[in-house]
């Protein structure tokens, strides 16, 4: 492929990008109904408002400016309280993202799943053979149940839920159901507290005590980094909790490499030690909590500090040091992260954990509580995603196909079996457990549709692609799952190009179905992008941001004007309407109504070291670190291991190392660091461009005890995997 | 292309320079044929051309290799530039002096020999660079003049006609440079090895090469070996034999060069 | 003036050096800003800390001294300005920089570094880069000469700062208690 340089690119005249063998309609870089943020002057610059839609913490604002009709950089809107007028490295790479020479671009058939043999085809060529494909399955299996989607976190923005919204317009049709991120912990707050709901992280600064079990805010919410970093100059004791020295736990003032998946351990033996010191708060806990009682007789039966020291490999001492610490300063606050809660044990964890926020009165309090999420600011209409389905569709809803364990579900459906894929916003064939099981069900198919913006691995086992636009080129609103702000996305170039936006292509997709079948679809046929975005507002938002039309967000992103602290009115959202510490709820979903110690997975013998595969900080999972820039700075994968595990292994710095189990094999340089423990390697999950990397190869899919009730699918326990390595 | 214009560069204007010298100061005093001292004067002059030429390819922009003339107040390339210049304007007007007896002609051969000197000296203050701790001693100009010791006098043993006396005392110098020069670099490998981060690594870097023992052989062993055994058996050597060491020793000293680009560790900011 | 690390705030996490990047929208393998891990055996504990790094904006800078066309300045406040326009790219300053600061773009063949956006900071903004540090770990501060109390003129991997008297100054990272496993 041509490398284009982005510098000659902005330099561009239409010498140089004719040179360059770039299509004709992508000098047309005209504003003709293009509304800028900010009045363009004389010098041809103009501001945008756009919001980063991944599935990031941090979800920041973003001010972009255009020259000429060109992006020229990205800069984090200070307006936003929270990412304070800063990105993260992905986020200034935007830039680069658009122009990069990789993007695809234009709709392509793949002559053989695989095969790489692509040839470029029209929109109205994709659209048929995409329309005639759904209209043959529906005809031979009397239904559109055999088309799956396979849609994700590639792209939050709301507007983006128009992808299932055009699914459900042509019939009842298989979903991927569930979430690999974060179920097991937001089914364990949900028995809980009745949802999730965190503090605002602007908050943090707030607590005097601040324990950072199992997240890595320095590479996952860099923005978030600051406020816990302010809390420290203003005196709060900083502790991280996590079985791997992370970037986080390097800064803070203690960490504690605790065994992983003991952390239920931790917390349970802390609660007895809380307990029996009488540190509780058992005003807060007759007020507003049902079941202590029972909790506290389960602590005093079955858990001592010895046994948490135990299992937990932290020594006696340092527990009951830090459930004193934690005990005693008011307020103290927990942030429980993904990665802890991603075990076969991890909703269990994430209650014990919440219980101890509890006993010792810290929730509802601003600068304490027990931190995991929230999902308070996502009351839109979802308008392109709610979509009737076409009069008399067959079968009696959509099938539901767990997201976790993608590959094997898709191969075995049955009646009617899985015929084709469409998958958007997610890369299955990179991030799914069990890759070649993923692999298999893509072969199996008569059909598969991927829109995207390069050729990643699931593009690559695809028939179709159709390319994506980025969010400068087009409309969009995004909120967070952790801070309280709301940011519009404007169209601030045209798109690159033939990209399209998602709803674009379902609005396109529609039309042509219904020229070729009369009423096979429902999906609205034509409408203006930033109509579809002002159609997602409603008074509820209004009155949450304080606006009174959504227009306003042109002027720049708006928080909500009250419940920065979680469940201050004492108000859960439980049947009972108090904290439930024993769940009859839990019981219904099959388990104990107690926050109990579940235990944890340990080694074979044949696997004897435990391989965690959390996330790179120049990446979120399959995004960004294909982009030229990154790969500046790193473009090879590696596996970091203990200095006394590799000589015991023969294995030496940058030597090439196996690791293996039953399922696959990936080779890796290894990386020798004591940031790791001897039984423990570590791999960071990322999709490399060019590289047959992917840790995945080695990942079962097996799942995490909770995320049923919330998401409708249980989590995945990606760190219950086991391996060996060996010197290659 | 990576350094190999330097390579080049640097040999072929020590060659050039050694080899001025030599012409100068047996011109000086000696009596040399007219014809063949003009003769000589060009191939020196075009060799200096060349390697001015060679060195331009390192540049990224050529053409405006004018420019390198303007910091003499600090840096030594512009130094090292300006006098590889004035040493070609200088055997230009060498070259025109050539006719009988000239005493401008010989005066002019001492100011030439001055210059090639400083020429080659400011060629290694380039290299005298902190950042570099192998190069940052007297090392890169102690070998560059002993390139151009080595090469310069067999070059014009090649190109004139000498009296054997003449003759066979340009070979004896060789064979001390050549020995001397052995001497040298062993020592200079040895400090090298015993030092520590850079340095050593360096050393290591030299040692470790696989062209290290090539050059070892073709630049010093062989040819001196052959001196010892020409002088065991008291042969004279003739022209043939010159003819030989002399395309050992250049090929020995491109594979040094190729050493002292390649193989030098810079200071780095640790970590990666 | 010069920059301001604060090793201890840092969490290596590239945000300014692609702040940098996305300011001057350079060339992939240029980077006038690298982020540089410290090796972890520095310390008493294995930690992760890191060395965010651009141009020191020298007190003798070799990059002037060595440079044949004059393309390197020293402004008045300390700015050591490279000037794209006069290089010929000798490569000459990259070998003289005991901190691999000068980069060659290969597309330009010209050299190019840190000007420390002097054209931002004459706008009476803050550099691209300490405008992105999402934890305040880098600023630019106004150099006099002195060193100021807690501040360090290296920290471990930083070439010899006698060669070339960089004008950055360190924070040091504090290192905090660990209780670990394999002890
Ligand atoms: S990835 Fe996260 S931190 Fe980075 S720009 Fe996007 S929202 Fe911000
Ligand atoms: S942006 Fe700040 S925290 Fe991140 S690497 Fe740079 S200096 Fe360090
Ligand atoms: S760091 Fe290097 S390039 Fe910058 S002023 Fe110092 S010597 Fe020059
Ligand atoms: S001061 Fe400016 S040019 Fe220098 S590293 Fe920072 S952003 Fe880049």
């Amino acid at each position: 492929m041509k490398e284009i340089s982005r510098r000659s690119f902005l330099k561009g005249t239409a010498a140089t990008g004719a040179a360059l063998g770039l299509s004709g309609s992508f000098y047309n870089f005209l504003f003709s109904g293009l509304e800028p943020a900010q009045a363009s002057d004389e010098t041809g610059i103009q501001k945008f408002q756009n919001a980063c839609p991944r599935n990031c913490y941090d979800t920041c604002s973003i001010l972009s400016t255009v020259e000429n009709g060109i992006l020229t950089k990205v800069e984090g809107n200070p307006q936003n309280t929270f990412t304070r007028g800063r990105l993260c490295a992905k986020g200034y790479t935007y830039t680069r993202r658009v122009y990069s020479p990789d993007r695809i671009k234009y709709p392509m058939r793949q002559n053989g799943r695989g095969s790489g043999n692509w040839e470029r085809i029209s929109w109205d060529e994709a659209y048929t053979l995409i329309a005639k494909n759904i209209l043959k399955i529906k005809k031979e299996y009397g239904s559109t149940l055999p088309i799956c989607l396979n849609k994700y976190s590639g792209n939050f923005d709301i507007m983006h839920y128009g992808i299932e919204g055009m699914l459900s317009s042509f019939g009842n049709t298989s979903r991927a159901t569930g979430t690999p991120c974060w179920p097991a912990g937001i089914d364990s707050q949900t028995f809980d507290m009745g949802t999730i709901v965190n503090n605002d992280p602007e908050d943090l600064v707030n607590s005097k005590y601040l324990i950072l079990w199992g997240v890595n805010p320095a590479w996952t919410s860099v923005h978030s980094m600051y406020f816990v970093q302010e809390a420290q100059r203003r005196g709060c004791k900083i502790v991280a909790i996590d079985p791997v020295l992370t970037q986080t736990a390097s800064k803070a003032d203690l960490y504690l490499q605790i065994k992983p998946s003991t952390d239920g351990a931790l917390a349970l033996g802390m609660a007895r030690y809380i307990l029996d010191h009488n540190l509780i708060d058992a005003k807060w806990l007759m007020n507003n909590a049902l079941g202590y009682n029972e909790f506290f007789d389960y602590l005093k039966n079955n858990i001592t500090t010895d046994w948490a020291a135990e299992k937990t490999g932290l020594p006696k001492n340092v527990i009951e040091t830090l459930a004193r610490e934690y005990a005693t300063a008011k307020p103290a606050n927990i942030w429980i992260g993904y990665g802890m809660q991603r075990h076969a044990n991890g909703g269990q964890n994430v209650r014990a954990i919440d219980a101890l926020a509890a006993i010792t009165g810290n929730i509802g309090k601003s600068g304490g509580g027990a931190q995991y999420a929230h999902l308070e600011t996502w009351g839109f209409n979802y308008h392109a995603m709610v979509q009737n389905k076409p009069a008399g569709s067959a079968g009696s809803g959509d099938r539901a196909i767990n997201i976790n364990n993608f590959g094997a579900e898709v191969l075995a459906a049955k009646e009617p079996p899985i015929k084709m894929l469409w998958i958007a916003c997610r890369n299955p064939m990179s991030q799914d457990p069990e890759t070649s099981v993923v692999k298999k069900a893509f072969e199996a198919m008569d059909f598969v549709v991927t829109a995207d913006q390069f050729f990643n691995p699931s593009v690559a086992m695809s028939d179709i692609v159709l390319p994506v636009t980025t969010i400068f080129e087009t409309w969009g609103v995004n909120v967070s799952y952790w801070h309280y702000w709301l940011c519009l996305n404007q169209q601030a170039i045209k798109p690159m190009y033939e990209s399209k936006n998602d709803i674009q292509i379902a609005m396109e997709l529609s039309k042509k179905m219904n020229e070729l079948e009369p009423g096979s679809c429902t999906f609205p046929t034509s409408g203006d992008l930033k109509d579809w975005v002002g159609k997602e507002f409603n008074t509820g938002i209004y009155n949450q941001f304080g606006i009174s039309d959504w227009k306003e967000l042109e002027k720049g992103p708006v928080k909500t004007k009250a419940g920065h602290v979680a469940w201050q009115d004492g108000k859960f959202r439980t049947s009972s309407g108090k904290y439930e510490i024993w769940s009859e709820e839990a019981k219904k979903f099959g388990h104990l109504p107690l926050p109990v110690y579940r235990e944890e997975l340990k080694p074979a013998n044949e696997y004897p070291y435990r391989c965690i595969s959390p996330h790179w900080k120049l990446n979120i999972h399959s995004q960004f670190q294909n982009l030229d820039w990154m790969q500046a700075i790193n473009n090879a994968p590696f596996i970091e291991i203990h200095p006394e595990t590799a000589q015991k292994m023969g294995i030496q710095e940058k030597d090439n190392v196996k690791m293996y189990n039953d399922l696959g094999y990936i080779v890796l340089p290894a990386k020798i660091t004591e940031t790791v423990a001897q039984d423990i390697v570590v791999v960071y999950e990322a999709w490399y461009k060019d590289k047959n990397f992917n840790v995945n190869y080695t990942v079962k899919a097996l799942p995490a005890d909770m995320g049923k009730k919330a998401t409708g699918m249980p989590g995945m326990a990606f760190h219950d995997n086991f391996v060996n390595i060996a010197k290659v | 292309m990576g350094e190999y214009p330097l390579i080049l560069f640097t040999v072929l204007s020590q060659l050039s320079a050694g080899a001025a010298i030599t012409l100068s100061l047996l011109d000086y005093f000696t009596k040399i044929d007219n014809s063949a001292g003009k003769k000589s004067t060009l191939v020196v002059l075009v060799m200096i051309a060349l390697s001015l030429g060679i060195s331009l390819l390192h540049l990224g922009h050529p053409f405006n290799a004018y420019r390198a003339l303007t910091n003499i107040g600090s840096s030594w390339l512009s130094r090292e530039a300006i006098l590889f210049f004035l040493l070609g304007i200088l055997l230009l007007v060498y070259y025109f002096q050539w006719k009988e007896e000239n005493s401008f002609r010989k005066s002019l051969g001492l100011i030439i020999s001055v210059v090639s000197v400083l020429a080659v000296v400011s060629s290694g203050m380039v290299y005298v660079l902190p950042a570099v701790p192998a190069w940052n001693n007297f090392s890169p100009i102690l070998f560059f003049l002993f390139t151009g010791a080595a090469l310069g006098p067999m070059f014009i043993l090649l190109m004139l006609k000498l009296t054997n006396g003449a003759f066979s005392r340009l070979v004896q110098f060789t064979a001390v440079i050549l020995a001397a020069s052995l001497m040298c670099f062993i020592v200079y490998v040895s400090v090298l090895l015993s030092g520590s981060g850079a340095s050593a690594s360096t050393g290591s870097q030299i040692v470790g090469s696989g062209i290290f023992w090539p050059r070892l052989l073709v630049n010093w062993i062989l040819p001196l070996g052959i001196f010892a055994w020409l002088t065991f058996k008291r042969i004279s050597p003739d022209r043939k034999v010159v003819c030989s060491l002399f395309v050992m020793v250049f090929i020995g000293e491109l594979l040094g060069r190729y050493l002292f680009y390649y193989a030098s560790v810079a200071l780095k900011v640790a970590g990666l | 003036m010069g920059f301001l690390v604060d090793a201890e705030r840092c969490i290596g996490c590239h945000a300014c050096e692609m702040a940098c990047k996305n300011e001057y929208q350079s060339e992939p393998n240029v980077r006038w800003r690298k982020v540089y891990p410290i090796n972890e055996t520095e310390y008493s504990l294995p930690e992760r800390n890191h060395l965010s790094l651009a141009c020191n904006h020298c007190e003798k800078p070799e990059c002037l001294r060595v440079c044949p066309v004059r393309a390197y300045t020293k402004r008045e406040d300390g700015i050591v300005i490279h000037d794209q326009g006069r290089c010929i790219g000798c490569k000459m300053c990259a070998m003289a920089c005991p901190y691999e600061v000068p980069q060659y773009n290969v597309r330009l063949k010209k050299m190019e570094k840190c000007n420390l956006c002097d054209g931002r900071l004459d706008q009476g903004l803050k550099t691209a880069c300490e405008a992105a540090c999402p934890v305040e770990a880098l600023s630019v501060i106004d150099f006099n000469g002195f060193t100021k109390y807690g501040f360090v003129i290296a920290l471990p991997g930083f070439p010899d700062p006698s060669i070339t008297k960089p004008t950055t100054r360190f924070i040091k990272p504090r290192i905090g208690a660990q209780v670990r496993r394999d002890q």
